[in-house]
């Protein structure tokens, strides 16, 4: 160890293995898409022709500007649900549950997981189905007469990201909020703090990073992810993320997918930028 | 609530035959105690002895399983916190990791709706008092042990509180520092007229604050009374042991005249013991445990000065102000403190001197020869 505290060379070499890892595997390949992203189509082949046609396309087609206004409203929504559902799971495990009960409480929680992605889904598209639990059990009650649509509305998709997502949003908030120091606490309620306040003044500033750290998650997954869209969703508004696959996969429209892809990955890094720039609850005048 | 109205001002706290079970575990077993205002009481024991249960009762943080708690006549778990004259000072503070020192000790205005001017002043106010001017802005992780203690009582005082509890407040803290926080301690509790209840395993903090200790084991209060009493006339060898150093011997009760007891004492031959007055029944005839304190027990070189009783150095240990011994009389051994004056080798005879007022015969509690109940 060096005195002045600055990374001596050795540091740099240790530092290399990732370094290569990040440039092969996340720099170069993101490197090309943006370079696609400006090329040209002739026939099936990829042309280094400048231009800007495909993004003028993004924000003049109507229908791909849709898709994308969708995926940011499915992401705000995400990001607002997550955030209360997960927190509250979380908050509620930690305070409410007896301390020898929560690993069997979190597993129970996790236990959906360890199923395929896909099959979640579907399992999903069963219970909101037209002959699925919630709409007998809807029925039953005489709360309606016919079936509800509910499978193949953007309502599902939400559905079904939220409870994915809020299992992630309540396993990093717990991770915090379980190793708070309870003196704490008691110190605010000791000081005269109404259980909202100690909640208010210490519980969330202290687990606030936490709550953060999974909403980038979840901004990751309300873009990116084309599923459950797809299987809940029906595709009905179309995300943005199903659109790099339409043009990749259905079209072969390589640089237009590509432009999609950038955008896609330039909204997330925007947005989970803003996140992190929230600042912690700033101290208020309760009075 | 209270029905007496009695011109006499209540006590500051009333413990009456508390008993606090967690589970199966018995915290507190029956403890009946009484503080005066303005007083600092501190409550004494090992850890596991029901001495912060007690004070988080007292806090309203726990709820007694039977029993009466009042402080200043009001059974604080039947009041809100903010109703409450106590505040608390806990065991490594606890202070907010996220707010500096101004807002910290600001908490309690802030939650009770003060503005956001007139508590931040009260605020800087307190800090002065305490000696943090200039640290308002500081973060508690940028302070030391010593200052986060001050600014978790300047946290505490701003509610004006008219009974502090204090929970092992200096536990974190080396000894130099200790030693002036408790000094700092004991003028701020004057100069404010506070009660203090002060929770400490450590008996040489507690002697130097309090003027009354209450010594606790096992959930029972096993003796209370002003410290020097209470050192001096340790009522089971329990106390004896923990209080400081001391040696136990074992003696039998030969006859009893008036408050005095005749006792055979081993090498030491026969002593007059007085009955202590402190709560302790008059032996009787038979075994007993005497209780003789190190620094009581002088030691003399034979040939100088006859002694009234002979013992052999076995082991000698420099502890700076003052020297330790390891002695063997007649095939007992005690431990003997005495100042530089004369320094005696391992392996040499000493003679012993003591005053029988030093002695007390005390009832035998330690863990290890648990004989009585």
């Amino acid at each position: 160890m060096r005195g002045d505290g600055r990374p001596g060379i050795g540091t740099w070499v240790a530092f290399l293995p990732l370094l290569a890892w990040q440039l092969i595997f996340y720099a170069v390949p993101f490197g090309l898409l943006a370079l696609a992203s400006f090329w040209q189509l002739e026939g099936n082949r990829l042309v280094p022709a400048w231009t800007l046609d495909n993004y003028a396309q993004v924000f003049s087609k109507s229908f791909y500007f849709g898709a994308w206004i969708e995926s940011l409203w499915l992401t705000l929504t995400l990001v607002t649900t997550v955030s209360v559902v997960g927190y509250a799971v979380a908050y509620t495990i930690v305070f409410c549950v007896p301390p020898r009960l929560q690993s069997i409480v979190l597993l129970a929680m996790v236990a959906p997981f360890w199923t395929n992605y896909l099959i979640r889904a579907y399992g999903w598209s069963m219970v909101l189905g037209g002959s699925g639990p919630v709409n007998s059990v809807l029925q039953a009650l005489g709360l309606i007469s016919q079936p509800m649509q509910l499978l193949y509305t953007p309502l599902a998709t939400r559905i079904g990201l939220t409870h994915f997502l809020s299992v992630v949003m309540a396993l990093f908030v717990y991770a915090r909020m379980v190793s708070l120091d309870r003196r704490l606490l008691e110190a605010a309620t000791d000081l005269g703090a109404s259980r909202w306040q100690a909640f208010r003044e210490v519980v969330l500033p202290l687990t606030v990073t936490a709550l953060k750290t999974a909403l980038a998650v979840v901004i990751v997954w309300g873009f990116a992810d084309f599923v459950t869209p797809a299987v809940l969703g029906g595709q009905n508004p179309r995300v943005f993320a199903q659109l790099v696959v339409d043009s990749i996969q259905r079209n072969a429209n390589w640089t237009l997918g590509a432009s999609f892809a950038a955008m896609m990955v330039l909204s997330i890094l925007f947005f989970s930028a803003l996140v992190s720039r929230i600042p912690a609850p700033r101290s208020q005048d309760l009075a | 609530m209270a029905l007496h109205a009695t011109q006499t001002e209540p006590a500051a706290v009333e413990l009456t035959d508390v008993v606090k079970r967690f589970g199966a575990v018995t915290a507190v077993d029956g403890v009946s105690i009484t503080v005066e205002q303005g007083t600092v009481v501190t409550w004494l024991g090992p850890s596991g002895c029901g001495k912060t249960t007690t004070l988080r009762m007292l806090a309203g943080l726990e709820q007694p399983t039977s029993g009466r708690v009042l402080v200043f006549g009001v059974d604080p778990s039947r009041v809100s916190a903010r109703e409450r004259p106590t505040s608390m000072i806990f065991q490594e503070y606890a202070l907010f990791p996220h707010l500096n020192v101004e807002d910290n000790v600001a908490f309690g205005l802030k939650v009770r709706g003060i503005g956001r001017e007139q508590r931040h002043k009260r605020a800087r106010e307190l800090l002065d008092l305490l000696g943090l001017g200039g640290f308002e802005r500081r973060m508690p992780r940028e302070l030391s042990g010593g200052q986060r203690q001050r600014v978790a009582m300047a946290r505490s005082l701003i509610l004006e509180p008219k009974v502090l509890l204090l929970d092992e407040p200096l536990g974190a803290l080396d000894a130099q520092v200790r030693r002036q926080l408790v000094d700092e301690l004991r003028s701020l509790q004057q100069r404010l007229g506070l009660t203090f209840i002060y929770v400490t395993h450590d008996q040489a903090e507690a002697m130097a604050l309090s003027s009354r200790v209450v010594v606790m084991n096992r959930g029972r209060v096993v003796q209370h009374g002003p410290p020097d009493l209470v050192y001096r006339r340790p009522r089971t060898s329990f106390v004896a042991r923990f209080l400081g150093d001391c040696n136990i011997i074992d003696g039998v009760v030969r006859s009893i005249d008036g408050a005095t007891a005749r006792v055979e004492l081993g090498g030491f031959g026969t002593v007059c013991i007085e009955a202590s007055g402190q709560d302790a029944a008059l032996p009787v005839p038979g075994p007993v445990k005497v209780a003789l304190r190190p620094e009581d027990l002088r030691v003399v070189v034979e040939e100088e000065e006859e002694g009234r009783a002979r013992a052999l150095v076995l082991d000698r240990t420099f502890l700076g102000s003052e020297i330790r011994y390891q002695l063997d009389v007649a095939g007992l051994r005690v431990q003997a403190m005495t100042d530089h004056d004369t320094v005696h080798d391992p392996r040499t005879w000493v003679g012993l001197g003591w005053r029988d007022d030093q002695l007390s015969i005390v009832e035998d509690d330690l863990p290890a020869v648990d004989a009585t109940t």
